[in-house]
């Protein structure tokens, strides 16, 4: 029976480098491919590694899993605020400097 | 709105380093909002190899520190749905801009292609909604720029993307 738990993120991007045909001497490694997830906070796009034994951190704010160097920041006391925020908050600023206005005041 | 796929035929990269100028024709490409408004969700890189001897070649997508500025050319950028409408103000694409290209952030790295382009092909495919996001056209996140960091890998590929 196949369990599903938080610890490692579902629902993936994919990652694949082909060298099969660039003739690698033998021991080199010809092919890769990894599941991958975008960090909420930065987008960075982390490769799973599978050897990787170290458990991903998972933001509690905006419950997805975030890459090393923003799980370093949150761990430090930052704040979740995830890059998509970031961008909304850009666009409502620009498109109320942008929107003309029909209201007068006083 | 509309999806797009930005592409690059036969260019030979010239490593370029972090924060430095990218030449002209010597990286596979950049895309730069076409407004300040405009949103781009990049979901695919593909990079095919085309050398004819093995040539690592570390390839970074990452932020431009600085923008690329006037017209960008060489290159292709086609709507993948014939129906759909450009919008006024398209978003760029290209590897020669008029009057300086732009630099590749030292700290927003976003996805590292590295391949051997002797044959050599690296992909990178998003999941739903984890797509990477260009807003605007301002520093550090109004465009992305895809080069190489070493080696002089000879490449053609595109980049799936969405504008919003």
């Amino acid at each position: 029976m196949l369990i599903l738990t938080d610890a490692q993120p579902r629902g993936l991007g994919y990652y694949e480098v082909d060298n099969r045909a660039a003739g690698l001497p033998a021991g080199e490694t010809k092919y890769f491919e990894a599941d991958t997830y975008t960090c909420s906070h930065c987008e960075r796009v982390v490769i799973l590694n599978p050897e990787r034994k170290r458990e991903r951190y998972k933001c509690g704010g905006c419950s997805h899993h975030i890459c090393d160097d923003c799980a370093a920041k949150k761990v430090a006391g930052g704040g979740c605020r995830t890059y998509a925020q970031f961008i909304d908050e850009l666009r409502e600023r620009d498109l109320r400097q942008t929107e003309p206005s029909n209201i007068l005041l006083p | 709105m509309a999806r797009y796929s930005a592409g690059w035929s036969g260019v030979t990269c010239v490593t370029a380093a972090d924060a430095g100028v990218s030449a002209n024709t010597q990286y596979p490409g950049t895309l730069r909002g076409g407004s300040a408004t405009h949103l781009v969700k990049i979901n695919e890189v593909y990079i095919g190899g085309e050398d004819t001897a093995s040539t690592p070649t570390t390839m970074i997508f990452a932020r431009a520190s600085t923008l690329s500025v006037g017209a960008l050319s060489v290159g292709t950028n086609a709507l993948t749905d014939v129906q759909s409408t450009a919008p006024a103000t398209p978003q760029s694409w290209g590897n020669t801009a008029a009057t300086s290209g732009p630099a590749r952030s030292a700290t927003l790295y976003l996805l590292n292609l590295s391949l051997n382009t002797f044959g050599g092909i690296a992909r990178w495919q998003a999941r739903y909604g984890e797509e990477i996001t260009v807003y605007g056209a301002t520093v550090n996140i109004g465009e992305a720029v895809l080069s190489s960091k070493v080696g002089t890998g000879k490449s053609s590929g595109h980049i799936l993307y969405e504008l919003v």
